[in-house]
């Protein structure tokens, strides 16, 4: 395959690039929703950003990617334990108007029907545990298959139930979606659920229009010189990466900025308790990128509007996930906050 | 040269263009073009001598490169390959089929009907197109998609169009022209594999031009600059002139110059590959001098120059691809012919022995059972064996029926008549039923009838961003143009049926008409279309609800609900909340 599209040549796109990172640094965060018009560079972002993850072990033979940590983890681990070997994260696509049977794995015909042994074949959900599941136009998606994410990602366990198959294997994998709003909204249980949400649209500056274009060039007339050119900032970003997924755990929140985060979500009126998490949760991966190990104000007002603009109550009269009310809220609640201490 | 055949029209001429550019600077070229590469042709035409004989003159510019037509009916499965079943059971081991799209991998793709395109199919190829891969395997090939959508809304979906660089309409080209062309268009080399600089300036013109045309792709951008480049190099020319670049453009959107356009670039009208000197526009006073880098007029002035030039072409850019962004749903056009009963999903009701769509899977149980009675007469030995004997014919798929999407129409009086305060309203329940719409998975339309004739406000949608844009502006006043309002849904609501959704009708109106298909002020000529119309819409059968929002009640609207065979309600304060519960209730019950 040709090598994909450097990560850190990608220009502007600020919000993506920080929440796709994010998202690799804490994969419990609940992944990442990109909304955007059409040729934004959503597609470039999340394919440069499988060549950026860090390698994982699995046990070679493994179908499921099991971590060799992991006893009896799947149907292949409980019958042999191969040797332990390093590949790359998975980063798998689920294409539009997928099956539920290549979704969630199911019989192996050929096996059924050359060797008339049955045998579970591994679905996408399997491909992906520990790594990306990436679903473009994910307002596209149909509805059943919307469902069984749903249900996949919230419990990391794929049960598969049919065919005379009984097969249960873990699928933990961070969800990233992207669509155009245009197109379709998307059901607000999913939307809840990434933990992330950005807005992309194509740069509206000439100069950055041009930069865009000229680094297309580039790279298309000579892909291996121009990923070998952004080699140093790739394998600095990887590092980055690599050091701040083992700090990550490490990262403490002081009372000041839970506070601040209940504040925050109390005044704009966030449903529920996943969003509240999910921001404390993002700041103090925000903090590890950072290389620092005790999150501040500053790691939460820098993720709030990405982890809060998708939970804003629905009001069919206004536009869905204002980015700006967070912003006006994170004025006004800081203003508060820098008073009252 | 083609300059000297007068009645060669720009179009055509373009055609031959775009042609010769993708036989040289094809995908199976790229290695020797340095990498520049053109992926494909978007070609609005119909059926008929003149796409024939634009294929067969492509197809003569690159002799060697293997072409394969196929069509939108095209299973998403053969595009990419798979297990063949039944060669598997007769040969014993897998048996795998090779995906389309490998298969066409270093040629051509000839994509029939484009526009009716599966939303998978669509994805497909524009994925391979993006990746040059398509299932594991190279697939690095050109598309030539062949539009023939005649309605606005049949159009080749964004996904697609918006990865092919050129795009031409063959529409309006005669025969003759392109018998006396024919001729004419030789393949060419390439004389030289230096790649053609695009100055920073022309830089600048494509990315303010893109802008121009709305907050859409940066792809716009990327084609113009390639194509720009292609054009150059295949005069051999070591920089892209700005006769290089208007051409491209022309290439990229699609255009033919307008009247307007004509008198301020008459130079460049068709030709390419005539004399290097350059033709000029706007900046006629600074001469071409005749030295190898073609002097350019200063940066300022050409980036001026080109935006110009663009602005002449589409006097309306932004306008020219919110219309042309394609289908924003990448839904396919028309459903004729498909079943609610022959998806992979919905409620089981029972099996058959032909697999309802491509990607069904058979019924693994209920294929045993079709082959158990056979064991024996097919020499199976029952007391050792474990062999089963299973044919083809044994196969059995089940049959699932799915709940077919609805639509509602809200077909809208917005004239003086009914006020203003009604289109409110109506504004208002759209508003609240999308609200409501992404539980139900329905989508809203909207139709305005006012003045001479009726709009229509809002396309089918489920999207309430989209919704909000198309309500903002909502006009009102004047006579009522009751039949052409209901011409207008009528139409849409069999556009609709026929890509197998099921559309509602709902009608506020106080049901008198004043104006006449025609646009004519004639009362007594408008009830005669009304009635003609409310009878067309009667034998349709499509579900229709009429709601009088008359303040004192009239037979009119009563008696046009009774031409069409329609429910009828009377809501003379018709607010948001009232129509949309009505509404909403009516669709349940169905």
């Amino acid at each position: 395959m040709a090598q994909p599209f450097p990560f850190s040549a990608i220009v502007g796109q600020d919000e993506m690039k920080a929440a796709l990172l994010l998202a690799a640094v804490d994969q419990r965060l609940g992944g990442v929703l990109v909304f955007g018009d059409r040729g934004t560079g959503k597609s470039t972002a999340v394919r440069a950003l499988a060549a950026l993850l860090p390698k994982i072990s699995v046990r070679s033979g493994c179908r499921f990617n099991c971590s060799p940590t992991d006893s009896h983890a799947c149907p292949d681990c409980g019958t042999k334990h191969g040797a332990t070997i390093k590949v790359a994260a998975p980063v798998v696509d689920l294409p539009l108007g997928a099956s539920e049977d290549r979704v969630v794995g199911a019989l192996d015909l050929e096996r059924a029907l050359v060797a008339g042994e049955k045998r579970f074949e591994p679905g996408l959900l399997a491909r992906a545990h520990r790594g990306f599941l990436y679903i473009d136009e994910v307002n596209l998606l149909e509805d059943h298959l919307v469902d069984l994410l749903l249900d996949v990602a919230a419990s990391g366990v794929n049960v598969v139930e049919r065919e005379g198959l009984s097969v249960r294997h873990p699928a933990r994998f961070v969800l990233i979606g992207s669509g155009n709003p245009e197109e379709g909204e998307l059901r607000p249980q999913l939307l809840d659920r990434f933990g992330l949400m950005v807005e992309v649209s194509s740069p509206n500056q000439i100069r950055e229009r041009v930069e865009v274009v000229r680094r297309r060039e580039a790279y298309e007339n000579n892909p291996e010189a121009f990923v070998e050119s952004y080699g140093k900032s790739e394998r600095k970003l990887r590092n980055q990466i690599t050091r701040a997924q083992k700090a990550v755990a490490a990262v403490s929140a002081p009372d000041s900025v839970l506070e601040f985060a209940a504040m925050l979500c109390m005044r704009l009126g966030v449903d529920g308790l996943r969003g509240e998490l999910t921001l404390i949760r993002a700041a103090k991966a925000h903090c590890a990128l950072a290389g620092r190990l005790e999150a501040t104000r500053k790691d939460l007002v820098a993720v709030a509007p990405m982890a809060l603009r998708h939970r804003l109550r629905r009001d069919p009269l206004d536009e869905a996930g204002s980015a700006a009310r967070v912003e006006r809220v994170l004025m006004d609640v800081g203003s508060d906050a820098t008073l009252n201490s | 040269m083609q300059h000297s055949i007068p009645e060669v029209s720009d179009r055509w001429a373009d055609a031959l263009l775009a042609a010769r550019l993708l036989s040289v600077f094809g995908p199976w070229n790229a290695k020797e073009n340095g990498n520049l590469q053109l992926k494909g042709i978007h070609v609005r035409a119909r059926c008929g001598p003149v796409l024939d004989a634009w294929l067969s003159e492509l197809g003569r510019l690159c002799p060697v490169v293997p072409k394969s037509r196929f069509s939108a009916t095209i299973d998403a499965e053969r595009l990419v390959g798979g297990l063949d079943l039944a060669a598997t059971l007769d040969a014993g081991r897998p048996v795998y089929e090779r995906g389309l799209l490998a298969g066409i991998h270093d040629g051509i793709g000839i994509f029939a009907m484009a526009e009716r395109a599966e939303p998978v199919a669509a994805a497909l190829i524009g994925d391979a197109l993006d990746s040059g891969f398509s299932a594991g395997e190279p697939a690095r090939f050109a598309l030539v998609a062949i539009d023939e959508g005649a309605e606005d809304d049949e159009k080749l979906c964004a996904r697609m169009s918006d990865r092919l660089a050129l795009r031409l309409d063959l529409s309006g080209v005669s025969i003759r022209e392109c018998e006396t062309t024919l001729a004419i268009a030789e393949p060419r080399k390439l004389s030289s594999s230096v790649i053609p600089v695009v100055p920073d300036a022309m830089m600048d013109a494509f990315a303010e031009i893109s802008i121009a045309a709305g907050p859409g792709s940066m792809r716009l951008v990327l084609h113009m600059a390639t194509v720009a480049k292609a054009v150059a190099a295949l005069e051999g020319a070591g920089e892209v002139s700005s006769a290089h670049a208007v051409t491209a453009m022309r290439l990229v959107l699609g255009v033919q110059p307008s009247a307007q356009a004509e008198e301020s670039r008459e130079p460049e009208q068709g030709e390419q590959d005539q004399t290097p000197e350059e033709p000029r526009d706007s900046s006629a006073d600074t001469p071409p001098e005749g030295n190898d880098t073609q002097s350019m007029p200063d940066p300022q002035e050409l980036q001026e120059m080109l935006v110009e030039a663009a602005k002449a072409m589409l006097p309306d850019i932004g306008e020219f691809f919110r219309a042309d962004r394609g289908r924003l749903r990448g839904g396919m056009v028309g459903k004729a012919g498909k079943k609610a009963d022959e998806g992979l999903r919905g409620r089981v009701i029972g099996h058959r022995q032909r697999k309802p769509c491509s990607a069904a899977r058979p019924d693994v149980i209920a294929t045993l059972r079709t082959a158990a009675p056979w064991q024996k007469l097919r020499g199976r030995d029952l007391d050792s064996g474990t062999d089963l004997k299973i044919r083809k014919s044994d196969f059995r798929y089940q049959r699932r029926r799915q709940p077919t999407q609805s639509v509602s129409i809200f077909a809208v009086d917005a004239s003086g008549s009914t006020a203003l305060d009604r289109l409110g309203e109506a504004k208002g329940a759209v508003e609240l039923l999308l609200a409501d719409c992404y539980v139900r998975r329905d989508e809203v339309a909207l139709i305005a009838f006012r003045g001479e004739r009726a709009e229509v406000l809002l396309e089918p949608t489920r999207s309430l961003v989209r919704a909000k844009r198309s309500l903002g502006v909502l006009p009102g006043g004047g006579p009522t143009p009751l039949a052409s309002g209901l011409l207008k849904t009528l139409e849409m609501a069999i556009g609709l049926r026929r890509r197998g959704m099921s559309p509602i009708v709902i009608v506020l109106t106080d049901g008198s008409g004043n104006v006449a298909l025609d646009g004519q002020m004639n009362r007594e000529a408008a009830a005669r279309d009304t009635q003609a119309v409310a009878k067309q819409f009667a034998l349709t059968g499509i579900a229709a609800l009429v709601i009088d929002i008359s303040r004192r009640e009239r037979e009119t609207s009563r008696q046009l609900a009774e031409m069409m065979r329609a429910d009828y309600c009377r809501l003379p304060r018709a607010d948001a909340h009232a129509v949309s519960g009505l509404v909403s209730s009516y669709m349940r019950e169905g």
